[in-house]
């Protein structure tokens, strides 16, 4: 009997030791499944029915797709994410890149400089949205400032331009990003091996040549990672373009999310509004799942 | 040694440091200067034109008005009261997901981990629906703890891997030795891995803040009106207000950038490193 009674004492403790990780794993993971793999699966599931103004379940298959690819409207959202996107990821790695370098040069100021060249990203879009939006205003901006001081014919009006609006969006979303850029670039930059360089450096290497040669190649990693994590924010912007330029003039500055926001809340589409933000995910998706598995492979080999 | 200090590089390349340097300071400053001036200039200054000049006179006036003519202290308070709790949340969940992901080696792990990783690329745009429409449901749209709920559920796929790689980067023989004592897992946990991980919990705990009360995407989906919206969207509102009083616009930008723009500054060196090595690694 004795026995009887410290057995399931153990077997609860040894027990308890075994489900424990799952224990601890499961809040997090229920959130996580039901929050974001769940609503995904929902939205899909909308995208598929005529749903308006609320949620309906009446099947209507690929109808909303269909309408989403007819709409003269999502072209230009995607057209417009096209040049947004790889303008901005492009000059975001360009200057990140450059600003890493030149602050790796062992300058004196590098500890107030970085904070600088990152503080944007912590900032809100909403508040800095109003700093651009002054400087861009043609009436207020650096066009009546120009002119103020005497230049006469200056002009600068992209923001009220429509071909034009959407360069000042990437303008202001380089701004706000390429410091986080120069961080990625600058960890990358600090993790090289300083013989390398000095060996190729005794060998005679200019300076150049060791940045084409040695340093940018050694930098891989960091630009597979900026571009993932450029290319994703470039697809979500969202916040920018409602400070900024609130998707006009027109339809100028109209991006997918902008897209999908207005047509199932303002327009009661939401079986197109969903299907939008289905093509969305794919998107990232496509870009995503191949990077994340060769990432998660290679480290748990 | 490479790279060279700069002061040996030659003087042509010297030169243009010392004039990129500011204007590049500048460049970036420039914004939050600008609205800091505007903030400060009497009314009178821009119904001048005076845009960009010297103010003429320091108008701290400006920062009394808008809290009388603005909810925006209610604003403020909004986003604390959403803020404070998605951070304590979302990194309890995460350390303790965190510790099982990195300690634990269990057939479905990598998998899990994989769902945290990839939840967290996920457009907002795709959730937007179902999370109004469950938030309305459970009468809990246009609340501080239903904003609160999601930012955790949302945040705690990064806060996930970001407490993953950390552990999995503390010495593992450490752990090991804790177990061929006897010492219970949890123990384990309380007393050696969470004293350790101080340093991730802060470098979270400044981005999360930041993310959380910069937030707009979801103050403008889940609440409405003054009584629950956070200072984004309610600066978005009054934006829609002050349309050309930008002396106001201007305070209440500073106001609302003071918390993560002090918090970046304070900490800036644990935000880096939770900008890094969550992107990175």
């Amino acid at each position: 009997m004795a026995v009887a009674t410290v057995r399931p004492g153990v077997d609860w403790r040894t027990r308890l030791q075994d489900v424990l990780p799952k224990l601890v794993l499961s809040p997090s993971l229920a959130l996580i499944l039901f929050f974001v793999y769940g609503f995904i699966l929902y939205t899909v599931f909308l995208s598929f029915t005529n749903s308006r103004m609320l949620p309906s379940h009446d099947w209507v298959g690929l109808a909303n797709y269909r309408t989403l690819w007819g709409l003269s409207h999502w072209h230009t959202a995607l057209a417009n994410l096209a040049i947004f996107a790889s303008l901005y990821i492009v000059i975001c790695t360009a200057i990140g890149l450059m600003l890493a370098i030149f602050l790796d040069q062992k300058i004196r100021g590098e500890g107030v400089l970085r904070p600088i060249y990152l503080y944007p990203m912590a900032l809100s879009f909403i508040v800095t949205g109003t700093a651009w939006k002054w400087f861009l205003d043609p009436g207020i901006g650096l066009e009546n400032t120009m002119r103020l001081w005497g230049w006469e014919t200056f002009t600068f009006g992209w923001i009220k331009d429509r071909d034009m609006a959407i360069y000042t969006i990437v303008i202001a979303a380089v701004w706000q990003t390429s410091g986080f850029v120069m961080a990625m670039f600058l960890a990358g930059l600090r993790g090289i091996d300083n013989e390398i360089l000095k060996a190729a450096q005794i060998d005679g290497a200019s300076t150049w040549n060791l940045y084409r040669r040695i340093v940018i190649p050694l930098l891989r990693p960091a630009f597979l990672s900026a571009f993932v994590i450029l290319s994703h924010l470039a697809i979500k912007s969202y916040d920018l373009v409602i400070a900024l330029t609130g998707g006009g003039p027109g339809r100028a500055t109209e991006l997918p999310a902008t897209f999908m926001y207005s047509y199932t809340f303002t327009r009661n589409q939401m079986g197109v509004g969903a299907s939008s933000a289905v093509i969305m995910l794919m998107t990232i998706a496509a870009i995503m799942v191949p990077y994340l598995y060769a990432e998660l492979r290679e480290r748990d080999r | 040694m490479f790279p060279r200090p700069i002061q040996q590089a030659p003087a042509p390349a010297r030169w243009l440091y010392a004039v990129a340097l500011p204007v590049a300071l500048l460049l970036w400053l420039f914004p939050l200067l600008g609205v800091a001036l505007t903030s400060l200039r009497p009314a009178s200054d821009l119904a001048q034109g005076n845009y960009f000049g010297m103010p003429s006179a320091i108008a701290w006036s400006n920062y009394v008005e808008i809290f009388r003519q603005s909810p925006i202290a209610r604003y403020m308070l909004n986003s604390l009261w959403v803020t404070v709790p998605t951070v304590i949340g979302s990194i309890a969940l995460s350390l303790m997901a965190g510790f099982a992901l990195a300690v634990y080696r269990f057939p479905s792990n990598l998998i899990v981990f994989f769902l945290f990783v990839a939840g967290n690329f996920v457009p907002f745009q795709i959730l937007m629906v179902p999370v109004r429409d469950m938030t309305l449901q459970l009468g809990m749209y246009d609340t501080w703890y239903g904003l609160a709920l999601f930012h955790i559920a949302f945040q705690t796929g990064f806060c996930t891997l970001f407490m993953r790689n950390f552990i999995r980067a503390l010495p593992f023989e450490l752990i090991e030795a804790a177990r061929v004592e006897g010492v219970a897992e949890w123990r384990i946990f309380w007393f050696i891995v969470l004293p350790l991980m101080r340093p991730a919990i802060a470098a979270l705990s400044v981005l999360v803040f930041t993310f959380i009360w910069n937030d707009f995407f979801w103050a403008t989906v889940l609440t409405q009106g003054p009584d629950t919206q956070p200072i984004t969207a309610g600066l978005s509102a009054l934006n829609g207000q002050w349309i050309a009083q930008w002396h106001l616009v201007s305070a209440g930008s500073i106001l609302a950038a003071l918390p993560p723009v002090l918090m970046f500054f304070l900490m800036q060196r644990h935000f880096i490193a939770g900008l890094t090595l969550g992107a990175v690694k």
